[in-house]
């Protein structure tokens, strides 16, 4: 069931358009990570969905209820903000106990509420502190446990982990999917990095120039992106692109010839349509479909440097047309910096049509 | 011992960075020396002295401050002083700080602000002058626009009862954009997610202000109270040209008393000790406020 509708809205900021007809939906204690690079509209989107900022057109009800033009303060959301938003001059427990205290919740109610969200993040000793007095990852579980304290209907996320540093953001990730798991509230939340996305999300929505450009679970996108754009956002390392022409069609497959290529490579299909012969293609291999063959060689590239990363090496590699690429190796390669890498592609690669849209099947 | 070596390189060093941190001070410290300390260690000297400008400064000690203690008419002129610091004070704070929070809020215009600033732009005198003539018990403009209005003409500048509330207005309406200004830069610090994420918690207009805005504000607020206060205490400038500390003395400021026994009774020993009075309790009043208000400590990051 339909928990929260965001159905064609748009965004206005004077004569830009931010966000151009958006629709979305997510089911109740769904997890659902809006991602994109900056300027795509995604933390404008969330902000209408709190009620900071106007809706120009279209709708937004939350559990069957029409907020659109509703108030902040009547909408049942919390939000969690990429600044954290502590009030600077009050101690952690008035801090987490604000909204309660504005809608004058009896003291002794507040009282064990606030216990209880400081108990599951964990920062029962800090409630008498300022916020000045905390390190960055507390003062984000402080944030987060205003949020909770007040049982929204939806928990809003606005990249909340980017002032973080590597480590406590890869921490704060599993903490915010472990409170997920634990209270399992309706979460929106904002990222542009793609890894947060995938690790935390149930459904990713992936928005591009305030357009949603594919919605899916992050496993769906990863292996099917309907197209270029989302192909290259989605995973890390990165999809490997190589140009090429299509030099015939059939309902077996398709013959490409890429620059890269050694000779003419067949896909195979299914696929959605089949391009003409003679057209401009864009052939996407994940970094696990490349592998290192001498016996039968596809491709080859030219190792510019390797990253050992202990358990695994990334090599870094140029193709015969200058296209870079990125061979994860499993064991630890003995490769060197200007070595010649013979290469194949295992599974069948994504065909991207000039228009960039995906034209393989599902 | 390349370690003391180190220590000593450290400490020339630090001796080094001190001397040339006292020589950008230099300048404005020569200033302050000049204009400031030097005449107030002069006003306390001559405060121990019976001077008239023309004999030399004869020593009498603590005599002119025991004087000073049984002068009728130096308690009048700290009671009406006190009196327009109250008047002018309170009224002068809140309207500005409505101004500022409502041209925060609902219309960041510049031409707004340039609004509420203009009467400070014009010169206590000035100001002084053109009310002057708007206050005149006969031929003045507030007395008109009351009569139109049914109320009988006051007497403002003219009445012993009213002189004094009429000099805070003059001043009040002066500084009041000032203040405004001050409180709207005050504001600008605060960040507004905070009132983002006060209204998702859904707080109000008036709980935001009390809540975040006032004491975010604080140390701005010290600021503006301090100043204004001493401003106030010092007032002349209105008096000496609407009042001349009448009528029948009622607004006869510390400093207009300051004035009249120091150039016209030409008593300087005794005006020097008034003053130094003046200046210690303002400077109780002040540490006493600073230390209340925790001026020095901001919230704010």
């Amino acid at each position: 069931m339909t928990f929260l509708r965001i159905d064609h809205v748009t965004k206005q900021f004077g004569s830009v358009q931010v966000v151009k007809g958006v629709s979305i939906e997510a089911r109740k204690g769904e997890f659902v990570v809006f991602v994109g690079p900056s300027g795509c509209g995604k933390s404008t989107l969330l902000r209408m969905i709190a009620g900071l900022e106007e809706t120009s057109e279209g709708s937004i009800s939350i559990d069957g209820e029409d907020l659109t033009h509703a108030d902040p303060a009547d909408r049942h959301v919390a939000m969690v903000f990429q600044s954290y938003a502590l009030f600077p001059h009050m101690s952690v427990f008035d801090n987490i106990a604000f909204g309660m205290q504005v809608n004058k919740v009896p003291k002794a109610e507040i009282k064990a509420r606030v216990a209880e969200a400081a108990r599951i993040l964990q920062i029962e000793p800090l409630l008498e502190r300022k916020p000045k007095q905390l390190s960055g990852g507390q003062r984000q579980r402080v944030a987060i446990g205003r949020a909770i304290v007040r049982k929204p209907k939806i928990f809003l996320f606005d990249e909340p982990l980017s002032n973080l540093d590597a480590e406590l953001r890869t921490q704060m990730r599993v903490e915010i999917a472990k409170i997920h798991r634990e209270i399992g509230a309706t979460m929106i939340y904002v990222t542009h990095d793609q890894v947060e996305a995938m690790t935390l999300a149930d459904r990713i929505v992936v928005l591009r120039g305030g357009l949603v450009e594919q919605i899916g679970t992050p496993i769906d996108l990863y292996d099917n992106p309907a197209n270029l754009f989302v192909a290259g956002f989605i995973g890390s390392p990165r999809m490997t692109l190589l140009s090429g022409k299509v030099e015939s069609a059939s309902a077996h497959g398709l013959q490409v010839a890429c620059p890269a290529f050694s000779r003419p490579q067949s896909i195979s299909g299914p696929f959605a349509r089949l391009p003409q012969a003679g057209s401009q293609v864009t052939i996407g291999l994940r970094p696990e479909a490349i592998r290192i063959d001498a016996a039968n060689p596809v491709f080859s590239a030219k190792v510019e440097i390797t990253e050992n990363l202990g358990g695994s090496t990334l090599i870094y590699a140029v193709t015969q047309d200058g296209t870079a690429l990125i061979v994860p190796a499993q064991e630890r390669a003995s490769v060197r910096s200007g070595d010649t890498l013979p290469l194949s592609f295992s599974t069948a690669p994504h065909v991207f049509d000039a228009q960039g849209n995906n034209l393989r099947l599902p | 011992m390349p370690g003391r070596a180190r220590n000593v390189s450290l400490r020339q060093r630090r001796r080094k960075e001190a001397l040339i941190g006292y020589l950008f001070v230099a300048p404005a410290f020569v200033g302050f020396l000049i204009f400031y300390l030097l005449p107030t260690v002069r006003a306390v000297g001559i405060s121990l002295t019976d001077w008239n400008l023309m004999r030399a400064p004869k020593f009498v000690g603590l005599g002119n401050y025991a004087t000073l203690l049984s002068d009728g008419n130096f308690w009048h002129s700290a009671k009406v002083t006190l009196a327009y610091v109250l008047y002018n004070i309170p009224l002068q704070t809140v309207l500005g700080l409505l101004l500022a929070v409502l041209s925060d809020r609902l219309a960041r215009a510049v031409w707004l602000r340039a609004t509420i600033i203009a009467p400070y732009l014009i010169s206590n005198v000035v100001a002084a002058l053109v009310w002057m003539m708007m206050l005149d018990p006969i031929l003045g403009l507030v007395n008109a626009f009351l009569t139109f209005f049914g109320v009988s003409p006051q007497g403002f500048l003219a009445s012993p009862d009213q002189a004094m509330v009429s000099v805070a207005a003059i001043s009040t309406w002066r500084h009041t954009g000032l203040t405004a200004l001050l409180f709207y830069a005050g504001l600008q610090a605060i960040p507004g997610y905070l009132y983002e994420a006060a209204r998702l918690e859904g707080a109000g207009e008036w709980t935001m202000f009390r809540r975040i805005t006032l004491p975010l504000l604080r140390p701005v607020l010290a600021f503006v109270v301090v100043t204004s206060l001493i401003g106030s205490f010092q007032v002349f400038d209105v008096v000496a040209v609407a009042t001349a500390g009448g009528p029948s003395n009622s607004t006869r400021v510390i400093l207009w008393y300051i004035y009249e026994n120091a150039f016209k009774f030409n008593r300087m020993g005794y005006a020097s000790a008034i003053s130094v009075v003046l200046f210690a309790t303002l400077i109780l009043v002040t540490l006493l406020q600073m230390r209340v208000l925790r001026a020095d400590q901001s919230d704010l990051d």
